[in-house]
């Protein structure tokens, strides 16, 4: 990194940086004048300049406490505060070339910042007062330093950059070149000039990048590892539990589907997923499937009763009402049940006509048949004698539940098991039940 | 350490001290310059006005023990004499404030003494006094920043040694 020296202008004269030293982080930061024992009126100021919270310097340097010597006392003011920024951050890298009380400028440097600014907190620069007096003050030290051809850098807020440039104007244009003027409305803008601000602001930022970049690592191995082997066990049980059912494996599928809800989160979750997709299975099964009920009069029983046939409205067995969930039919009307394959595949379908036991001597039906794409078959229903009617159908036939449905009308097995394992195995079902209810008309 | 804040009984008690003592002792200090109680109290309010006064006073071992008496009363922050063995170090702690001193890294001849004080003080602190017998300085404080005063002091310097002193009685006002 480049070295710089940094000069102050004051009304009186031109003050530079005889020594910084840092001190013990009891000592409170004081300015003094060329090593002397007292310290200057503007120490209390540099105290609040140097501290966090309100001062900046050990926000960036982490120090908060220095001795300060200058090569001639600055008694008041603000204006100094740009420069000690400046000597403050450029000696944290050791690259500041010091002044000697009889030689502000070192034989040695090539580059000298005349800095004069007032800064606040977020290193915004405000204009000073006297500019002009601190030009006219340095121009002997300007000469000098072109002379020697070394570079000047006037370090200025925008407002008083109209007043260096008026003075710059009586320059000539060869030595214009080391006369810079730097006009900023941020101190940071001066370090970039001067090749610092990578060093040093972007130090913090890529530092606090590079902490987060950590973080987010470490954020990655706690979360992002145990999700994994959460989503790998997950998967491989789901596969399991597939392939099962693919392969027509019952026994094993619903030993391991009990045994899984036993376990872990991660096999019960497993199941869970399974469970979803057999239900997705089963309802884009069941679309394919229409059911529609029908009725038709009776009309030998109406023969029977009455000498000719009086059709009312609610009579008519065309009239089917909806209501809610239930479809109401007259009881004196014949009941049919269109089934109808509407998908593109064929399907194998059990019909299973279940009875009321304690109502009826009729033991259970089953009834099975191929339906071919748009077949339609057409089933009478006795309601008084046949409480539900299940129509089960798949892609193929399927030994075990041609198994489980005869165990179930033979009375071996529970209705809602029965169902619950043709589902694991991929096939669906509608279910058709029948009640006698009152319509009462008002 | 001892903080005066009720001046008005001290006062009173130091009048009438000095109402018996000023019959008793009545130096002549020259032809035109008697030294008398008054001029005691006046010297320990301002200790810096009469350096030849002073001398004298500390001189002698009844009227140095009463300036001595005045100065604890009338200032606001005492210390008395600590049973403790010298060091290089300046370190009286009490509840109410400290002095500490911290050599510098940048001269390790200069020494840096800062008071710390840690109760709210609503009159301007401008001195601080050392005395042991005859030995009595006094120094003029910078600023207060933060409830804290710092100023240097070079080791070698009479003021800093008298500091280290722990026979030495500090007074604060």
């Amino acid at each position: 990194m480049k070295s710089f020296t940094v000069l102050i202008p004051t009304t009186q004269n031109i003050v530079g940086f005889r020594d910084i030293t840092v001190e013990d982080i009891n000592v409170s930061p004081i300015v003094c004048v060329d090593n002397s024992l007292t310290p200057l009126p503007i120490s209390a100021d540099y105290y609040n300049f140097i501290k966090s919270p309100s001062g900046v310097i050990q926000k960036y340097t982490k120090i908060s406490s220095y001795r300060l010597d200058l090569t001639s006392s600055i008694d008041s003011g603000e204006s100094w505060q740009l420069g000690f920024l400046v000597a403050h951050l450029i000696n944290h890298f050791g690259t500041l070339s010091f002044s000697k009380t009889d030689q502000l400028i070192p034989n040695e440097e090539e580059s000298i910042l005349w800095c004069s600014g007032v800064i606040n907190a977020n290193l915004d620069l405000s204009d000073v007062n006297h500019i002009k007096t601190k030009l006219l003050n340095s121009k002997k030290m300007f000469d000098d330093a072109l002379k020697q051809k070394k570079i000047i850098y006037l370090c200025v807020s925008e407002g008083n950059a109209k007043d260096v440039e008026g003075f710059l104007r009586k320059y000539d244009h060869s030595l214009k070149k080391n006369l810079k003027l730097v006009s900023i409305k941020n101190a940071k803008e001066l370090f970039e000039i001067i090749n610092y601000q990578k060093v040093f602001f972007q130090n913090n930022t890529s530092l606090k990048k590079k902490s987060l970049k950590i973080f987010s690592v470490i954020l990655i191995v706690i979360i992002i590892i145990p999700l994994l082997l959460f989503f790998f066990k997950t998967a491989n049980a789901f596969f399991n539990l597939k392939t099962l059912r693919d392969n027509n494996k019952h026994i094993s599928l619903m030993r391991d589907l009990a045994d899984y809800r036993q376990s872990d989160f991660s096999l019960k979750f497993s199941v869970f997923l399974f469970d979803y997709f057999q239900s997705r299975n089963h309802l884009s099964m069941n679309e394919t499937i229409k059911i529609k009920l029908k009725a038709e009069l009776l009309f030998d029983k109406l023969k029977e009763k009455n000498k000719f046939v009086k059709l009312s409205k609610n009579l008519d067995c065309l009239n089917i009402l909806n209501i809610q969930n239930y479809k109401i039919i007259n009881k004196m009307c014949k009941t049919y049940v269109d089934v109808l394959n509407v998908g593109v595949d064929n399907k194998f379908v059990w019909i299973i006509k279940l009875t009321d036991k304690y109502k009826s001597t009729k033991k259970p039906s089953v009834m099975t048949t191929y339906l071919n794409k748009n077949d339609l078959i057409t089933i009478s229903f006795n309601s008084q004698k046949d409480t539900s009617l299940i129509f089960i159908f798949g892609n193929a036939f399927n030994k075990n539940i041609n198994k489980w449905i005869y165990n179930l009308i033979r009375g071996k097995a529970i209705l809602s098991k029965t169902l619950y394992r043709i589902n694991a195995l991929g096939f669906s079902y509608k279910k058709l039940e029948f009640r006698d209810v009152i319509l009462i008309n008002d | 350490m001892e903080r005066n804040d009720n001046h008005l009984n001290n006062t009173l008690s130091i009048f009438a001290m000095l109402n018996f003592k000023e019959e008793v002792k009545t130096t002549e200090l020259s032809e035109n310059n008697i030294l008398n109680i008054k001029k005691i109290w006046n010297l320990a309010l301002e200790p810096n006005n009469n350096q030849k006064e002073l001398i004298h006073i500390l001189a002698d071992k009844d009227l140095s023990d009463i300036f001595y008496k005045i100065l604890k009363n009338t200032s606001l922050f005492y210390f008395p004499k600590v049973k403790a063995a010298a060091s290089n170090y300046v370190e009286r702690i009490s509840k109410d404030f400290e002095i500490t001193s911290f050599s510098s890294k940048k001269n390790d001849q200069s020494i840096y003494i800062k008071l710390k004080f840690f109760v709210k003080i609503d009159k301007k602190i401008k001195y601080l006094y050392v005395g042991k017998n005859k030995n009595f300085l006094s120094k003029e404080l910078p600023q207060m920043i933060n409830n804290e005063i710092q100023f240097i002091l070079d080791v070698n310097e009479k003021f800093f040694i008298s500091l280290q002193d722990p026979d030495s009685e500090i007074f604060i006002r």
